[in-house]
């Protein structure tokens, strides 16, 4: 039959964990902007896992609008880190401390 | 037989994820994004949603991870950012692992009740289905996310262009 609703939702806290250690650890800003990805396509992995286990559409849907903002928000993110770039000649985010202290 | 297809697909996903987060290289990274990508479209096949699998693939796989792999191409040259493990580090790694494992457990046991409504049509995930929901009820987002992508569009133009010198 198929494959229950908890091995999807395993999988997709496993990819979500991967992207935040990744997110964390990581300091090149292009490798972080990726994990966030892998975070926004494993909540889609579970809105779509509900989707089927409800027999509605409304988690595709709700996918489909995270793909979306995630589209525009790699635009915008990746303009960002080139504008940096320019700047300073590097992409590691421990690099821009103007502001601390 | 539903079971090899989805284990399959897991490892392909879990070892595109770690070679994401794992590796020197920013093009192997992005490069082992479109395998997960890929991955997932395939798991969203075997959930039914046939749709958003070809969307997953056209947008996200097709269009996102082309500019990714634009922006690293101008930016990365010859020069590879390699954190060192430092032991700073260490409490971010025991968190993130024991938050991951947590949310494992927790999805993991949980009796998830099927709710199954009984308005289940022959093709579930088609774009047929996906278009009777987004058209009529979700319209008005749909309408918002065209804006946000024009909004995203305008950011990025006036971020990226050269300022003109006063």
């Amino acid at each position: 039959m198929d494959v229950p609703l908890n091995y999807y939702l395993a999988l997709g806290a496993l990819l979500f964990g991967i992207g935040i250690v990744g997110f964390l650890y990581r300091r090149n800003a292009i490798v972080m902007f990726m994990s966030i990805e892998l975070m926004l396509n494993a909540s889609n992995l579970t809105f779509v896992a509900f989707a089927r286990q409800h027999g509605l559409n409304h988690g595709t849907i709700y996918a489909l609008f995270v793909i979306t903002v995630a589209a525009a928000e790699v635009a915008v993110g990746l303009a960002i880190i080139v504008a940096l770039f320019k700047m300073k000649e590097t992409v590691d985010v421990d690099e821009f401390d103007e502001l601390k202290g | 037989m539903e079971y090899v297809i989805f284990f399959a697909l897991a490892a392909m996903t879990l070892l595109g994820a770690l070679n994401v987060v794992l590796r020197k290289n920013p093009v192997i990274c992005a490069l082992n994004l479109v395998l997960t990508l890929l991955a997932l479209a395939g798991l969203f096949l075997t959930l039914n949603a046939e749709f958003l699998a070809a969307v997953q693939i056209i947008v996200y796989a097709g269009a996102i991870m082309v500019l990714f792999l634009f922006v690293i191409l101008l930016i990365n040259i010859d020069r590879e950012l390699w954190e060192e493990f430092s032991i700073f580090r260490l409490p971010t790694l025991i968190l993130g692992g024991a938050f991951t494992l947590s949310l494992v457990v927790i999805l993991w046991g949980t009796q998830w009740t099927p709710t199954r409504h009984a308005s289940l049509s022959p093709e579930p995930g088609s774009g047929k289905e996906v278009g009777k929901l987004l058209f009529t009820e979700y319209a008005f987002p749909f309408e918002i996310a065209s804006i946000i992508l024009f909004a995203g569009m305008i950011g990025a133009i006036i971020l990226a262009k050269k300022r003109r010198v006063e």
